[in-house]
């Protein structure tokens, strides 16, 4: 396999709801297989500092199923891999490497690393460019404050590992521009999280057909529609127009760029795309629904 | 200066933008060929419009020097946004035989005399126009639209527009310093002209693969439609009186703009009682096609107006309303698992397939 970011880190073991360290030194690798997969790999390392053995873990991700990234806790160098449809695989390390300032560095390295579609672009090679400054997300031209979303151009192993690496190079030099820290980790993890079902890809109109039947449904909704629209198979008929599709995309590229502030829907900020998005919209259902049932009446249904 | 959001390059849009903006009795119409049948379907055509992807290709083609005195209407392109409408614009302000409403004449005579990038500035600075422009994206939506529609929507879409004026037919591209004069004219030639000049765009074009389209400034339907079918009648009138030998009905005023000119001479009718009754069948039948494209052509403007009503929708609250619905309902997670088993199913076929 290809090694195409390393990062020196231990592993931390959930127990009881606390995080709890392994103390042994460790290696965090994220590689490439010879069919384009990517495998997150954790090693032990010996007293020279390598590799020993076989990885004690070794996972295949796919894109868009998980993000890297830092704990935002001070003082912590605390890093999570995390699977937002699957909690149960998520999993912690440690930073063992000396200097805190790259953190973020390898924090969007190993994102990129394990959301880039390396070698299996649909759309040819169109070769990355290799930007200490700004790294070019999966081929396309780096914007300002975002990602284009487009699926990604093919790129090698070496061309990606030669580009992370010069991001990791860049790093050891810099003065600690935050500005560029956070551009280089929000490009990361929008790359991650664009890479995943889109909120279109989720409310798939055949499949919602059936869940848009019911009156309460119908009337719930009604009240955010134009007056002509406000019918059951009027709603049925919106969700596969290509007015809503189109904003829908919007609204899913806005999520995974970060550029959607979330409170404005009533949910708690952070986390990046769709699948974060929506597990916070299950939180604050499940959340309502259970102060509903508390005997002393409880919220209100409807929260603006 | 404030800000022209993209709208969609679709004539249901652009259609309404006219109505919108005070024009009357004009409506756009995309055109799939520009053979002499669809051409003549369609007629009468008031100017030409063609939207490509923009690229530099040089032109060596001198801009016509005396064209100001010659009374075209031309103005440089200010807003890359705006470039539909003002292609649009243009094309209405070359037309005197148009209703273009109080706002359009005002600004048409307002900036005559300016030079090109004035009357540009003077369009972009139009409230009125801008607005009605916005009005086809939905209000201050939740989501940022700037970067990545735009070249999918029309940002980067070109519009060339191409239209006789005073016996010339000229091509006018906003991106140029003046208008192209192509050739001489009258109105029942120039379409031909113009007919070629595109032909022969679209040929250079599509060795390069550059997506386009063509539309067609024309008279509303509905009320070239509205005419022959009143003309007809009155046809039917006049024979119905000739056969049964009444009083013939006073000539019909030609009604609406566009079309043959009013007052003309009514031809004689014949005098054989078989001719005119098979004359009156005839008129008969046109009628009732006549009816069936009016009806068509309602059905049609009903659903343009529905699709406008969609572009206005911000439909932001009402996905969230609708994602928070089925969470409670228990019913998100089943969907978010099936997408994401097909995102993985696609994801592994891809795979595959190295």
């Amino acid at each position: 396999m290809d090694v195409i970011v390393e990062f020196r880190a231990g592993r931390m073991a959930l127990v009881e709801n606390r995080l709890v360290a392994d103390p042994r030194k460790g290696l965090l690798r994220v590689c490439q297989d010879e069919v384009g997969l990517s495998h997150f790999c954790w090693y032990e390392r010996d007293a020279a500092g390598a590799a020993a053995g076989e990885a004690e873990q070794d996972i295949v991700i796919i894109p868009g199923e998980c993000t890297f990234s830092k704990i935002a806790r001070p003082g912590s160098r605390v890093f999570e891999l995390r699977f937002p449809e699957e909690k149960q695989r998520n999993l912690f390390f440690w930073a063992q490497e000396v200097a805190a300032e790259d953190d973020d560095e390898y924090v969007a390295a190993i994102n990129l690393a394990l959301n880039m579609d390396v070698d299996g672009g649909e759309d040819g090679g169109e070769g990355m460019q290799a930007d200490a400054g700004a790294p070019a997300a999966a081929g396309a031209p780096a914007q300002p404050g975002g990602v284009a979303p487009s699926p990604a151009a093919a790129i090698t192993s070496s061309q990606l590992a030669a580009a992370l690496g010069s991001i990791l190079a860049g790093s050891a030099g810099q003065q600690g521009d935050a500005g560029t820290h956070q551009q280089q980790m929000q490009q990361a993890a929008a790359a991650a999280a664009s890479r995943g079902p889109s909120l279109a890809d989720v409310l798939n109109p055949e499949l919602l057909a059936p869940l848009l039947q019911s009156p309460d449904m119908v009337q719930r909704l009604a009240p955010y529609l134009p007056e002509q629209h406000r019918t059951a198979a009027a709603i049925r008929e919106i969700v596969s127009t290509p007015q809503f599709r189109h904003q829908l995309g919007l609204f899913s590229n806005a999520l995974s760029t970060g550029q959607l502030d979330t409170s404005q829907f009533g949910l708690p900020a952070g986390g990046f795309g769709v699948l974060d998005f929506l597990s916070s919209i299950q939180a604050q259902a499940d959340q309502q629904k259970q102060q509903r049932q508390q005997p002393d009446g409880g919220a209100a249904d409807m929260q603006e | 200066m404030a800000e022209w959001t993209t709208i969609e390059s679709d004539p249901g849009v652009f259609s309404e933008l006219l109505e919108r903006m005070g024009v009357k009795g004009v409506q756009m119409e995309e055109l799939w060929s520009l053979d002499e049948d669809s051409l003549n379907s369609i007629k009468p055509i008031y100017g030409l419009i063609f939207l490509f992807k923009w690229q530099k290709e040089a032109d060596a083609r001198p801009v016509s020097i005396d064209y100001e005195e010659r009374g075209v209407f031309f103005a440089s392109q200010v807003i890359s946004n705006a470039c539909a409408t003002q292609a649009i614009v243009s094309v209405l302000m070359n037309r005197p035989d148009l209703e273009i409403g109080p706002e359009l004449a005002q600004l048409r005579d307002f900036t005559a005399g300016f030079p090109p990038d004035m009357k540009g500035l003077a369009i972009g600075n139009s409230d009125t126009i801008r607005l009605v422009h916005n009005s086809f994206s939905p209000p201050q939506p939740m989501v940022p639209d700037k970067d990545e529609e735009d070249n999918e929507k029309g940002d980067a879409f070109h519009f060339i527009a191409y239209v006789p004026v005073g016996g010339c037919l000229y091509e006018l591209d906003g991106l140029k310093p003046g208008p192209i004069k192509l050739a001489d004219c009258g109105e029942d030639d120039w379409l031909g002209k113009a007919a070629a000049a595109i032909t022969e765009r679209m040929g250079r074009y599509a060795a390069s693969e550059v997506k386009f389209n063509l539309m067609a400034c024309i008279e509303d339907r509905r009320q070239k439609y509205g005419r022959e079918l009143a003309q007809q009648q009155h046809l039917q009138e006049r024979i119905r009186a000739k056969l049964g030998n009444s009083q013939p009905p006073a000539a019909a005023a030609a009604p609406g703009g566009g079309g043959s000119g009013g007052g003309e001479e009514e031809e004689e009718l014949p005098a054989d009682p078989d001719t005119l009754a098979a004359q009156l069948s005839e008129s008969e039948a046109e009628a009732d096609r006549l009816r069936q494209q009016l009806e068509m052509e309602e059905e049609r403007r009903r659903r343009w107006a529905d699709e406008n009503v969609r572009r206005r929708t911000d439909y932001i609250p009402f996905a969230f309303q609708l994602l928070s619905a089925l969470a409670e309902r228990g019913e998100l997670q089943p969907l978010v698992q099936a997408a994401r088993q097909a995102h993985t199913a696609k994801w592994e076929q891809r795979q595959q397939k190295q």
